[in-house]
């Protein structure tokens, strides 16, 4: 029996490996993998796609990484059952594996919209290396690709498409792009940069359903009537935590919430990255943010608290950072959807510059940073400051 | 192992620190006729006055954890923080991520102080006129001044 189960080898998974292994040096730690690779860089994908990364760019560690860490890793196979009861994990080869602490850092999957599947050769999401060879077989230049989904995944794989050399079409069914995290004036901006470099982009439209042609392309039916033409269609609306393993037990649909310590509810079961529901401090909720320092940071904390000790997690802090073009773009904490409740802004404009601050009860919660952002860092540590003291009040 | 303490209360934005840095890594670089890149510190107006924003080389480095291509780094030897040109893609995640302001890109990459490695103390604090910047005589102080970086990230720094 290994002491320490892994499940899920990715950024949250090494993370915990790198903790554990420094922590406790000959623990006993078993890594289950789906993935037939080393742990790569998800985020680098589409850097990898615009041609500007190599292959070996992508991997996070050296290929004789588990045997220096001591590591036992089974790749290739996936956990389906925990039975928390028992503490015990049935992989789908039919192995069972008991633990002492387990953690789950299964990250999450690319939402597809019903009656579509990545099975179909035209559909595809971008989320694993398989993903991408999929995207990269069609993106040759003079093809044509369409883009589902305008949050910061779909901006930056239509960028790189774009780069290398594809016709890419985006069709964003909110009123303007990267809705999430930025308001219409900034998401505007970006828009008009990724315009001016050949990207077409349809805002308020969504797919109705996928006609495959003969010559193996397909035709997007849109829900305003009209059709478009394509090689492939990638579906970038989002993602779901990948809680299988775990789901007899899960009422809820969201993923697995964990208190500061990083455990679940189950006894000695923790969770990290994508696939953990963690206090969000802006929002002051719990939720999945899913991004790649939760992840490490994360990971890092659950590998110490699995080997007893006591790390406690400051939260987390909804962010993004995007490069269109040469246009840096930062959104970090929370933007109001609607104008209710107690809510101030604070708007600079200056050309190719937009800075927006957006305070709550006179506490900064939010910023929005276009065109410059030097000072990103800065309004960060401010928003978890302020959020640390209004916590504590 | 370096030992650059920051104070930034005590900065008065003077900007000598800057031009030091600049000169220092344009003579240590080898040249004869320097050539002045832009400096790896920065004097920024916050509120009122003027800040230096510089790598605090914080022992946990959230630039690091926030780097999603490998490309920053502790280096043991030196105790600095290091940006490895070849592998970063330029993506602002560790300019969002460092509290104390210390990235910025520069030609498309990460550009932070290196800690002046390859020369004997930093220039900058030899420069600085009010303590705002100082090479530390007992290490204390600059593990002081950088587990700082660490305290303010997990949110229980006042
Ligand atoms: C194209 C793209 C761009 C991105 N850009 C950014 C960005 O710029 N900034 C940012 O902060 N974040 C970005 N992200 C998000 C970031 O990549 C994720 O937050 C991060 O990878 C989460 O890491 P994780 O370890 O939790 O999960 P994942 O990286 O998803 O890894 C989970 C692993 O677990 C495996 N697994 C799942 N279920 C099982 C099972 N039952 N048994 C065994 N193994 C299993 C999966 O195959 C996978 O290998 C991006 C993501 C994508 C896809």
């Amino acid at each position: 029996m290994s002491k320490y189960l892994i499940i899920g080898y990715s950024t949250a998974g090494l993370s915990a490996v790198r903790a554990l292994t420094e922590y406790e040096p000959r623990a006993s730690i078993t890594v289950i993998s789906a993935e037939r690779h080393l742990p790569y860089s998800r985020v680098l994908l589409t850097h990898f796609i615009a041609g500007k990364v190599q292959r070996r760019d992508l991997d996070l560690v050296v290929p004789d990484f588990s045997q220096q860490a001591g590591i036992t890793l089974l790749q290739g196979v996936r956990a389906v059952h925990i039975d928390p009861g028992e503490k015990r994990v049935m992989l789908d080869n039919g192995e069972r594996l008991s633990y002492r602490a387990l953690l789950l850092s299964t990250g999450s999957s690319p939402i597809f919209p019903e009656g579509l599947t990545p099975s179909d050769p035209c559909v595809a999401g971008l989320r694993s290396l398989e993903d991408c060879e999929k995207i990269m077989r069609h993106a040759v230049p003079g093809a044509a690709v369409a883009v589902i989904g305008g949050g910061p995944v779909g901006v930056k794989l239509a960028c790189a498409l774009r780069e290398a050399g594809v016709s890419v079409h985006m069709l964003v069914s909110s009123p303007h792009l990267l809705s999430q995290v930025a308001d219409e004036e900034a998401a505007g901006m970006v828009r008009k940069r990724m315009e001016a470099c050949g990207i077409n982009i349809l805002t308020g439209v969504d797919v109705s359903g996928l006609e495959p042609d003969s010559d193996g392309a397909a035709t997007l039916m849109l829900n305003d009537g009209t059709e478009l033409a394509c090689s492939l269609a990638v579906f970038c609306k989002g993602v779901r935590p990948n809680t299988e393993p775990l789901q007899v037990l899960q009422t809820r649909g969201g993923g697995i919430r964990v208190d500061k310590f990083m455990r679940s509810v189950f006894e000695d079961i923790y969770a990290a990255g994508d696939v953990a529901e963690t206090f969000e401090i802006t929002r002051r909720q719990y939720c999945t943010a899913a991004i790649w320092p939760h992840a490490v940071r994360q990971g890092r904390l659950a590998g110490l608290n699995m080997a007893g000790c006591e790390a406690p997690y400051g939260g987390s802090l909804f962010r993004n950072a995007l490069e269109v073009f040469g246009l840096p773009f930062i959104s970090i904490g929370i933007h109001p959807v609607s104008s209710c409740g107690n809510w101030d802004m604070e708007i600079c404009r200056d050309g190719l510059v937009y800075r927006k601050l957006i305070y709550r009860e006179n506490s900064l919660v939010g910023a929005q940073l276009v065109g410059r952002v030097e000072e990103a860092g800065a309004l960060q540590a401010e928003i978890r400051r302020c959020a640390v003291q209004d916590l504590d009040e | 192992m370096l030992t650059l303490k920051v104070d930034p209360v005590k900065c008065d934005g003077c900007g000598r620190c800057a031009v030091a840095c600049q000169v220092g890594h344009a003579f240590s670089s080898g040249g004869r006729l320097p050539v002045f890149a832009a400096p790896l510190l920065w004097i920024r107006q916050s509120g009122d006055s003027k800040r230096i924003e510089i790598c605090r080389h914080c022992e946990t480095p959230v630039c690091a954890d926030a780097c999603v291509a490998g490309a920053i780094y502790c280096d043991a030897g030196s105790g600095t923080v290091q940006v490895c040109a070849d592998k970063c893609i330029g993506c602002y995640s560790c300019v969002m991520d460092c509290p104390f302001g210390a990235l910025c890109l520069q030609e498309g990459l990460a550009a932070k102080c290196d800690g002046c490695r390859d020369i004997n103390g930093p220039l900058c604090a030899k420069h600085c006129p009010t303590g705002a910047l100082q090479t530390a005589a007992d290490s204390r102080a600059a593990a002081a001044s950088r587990r700082r970086g660490r305290l303010l990230l997990t949110g229980r720094a006042r």
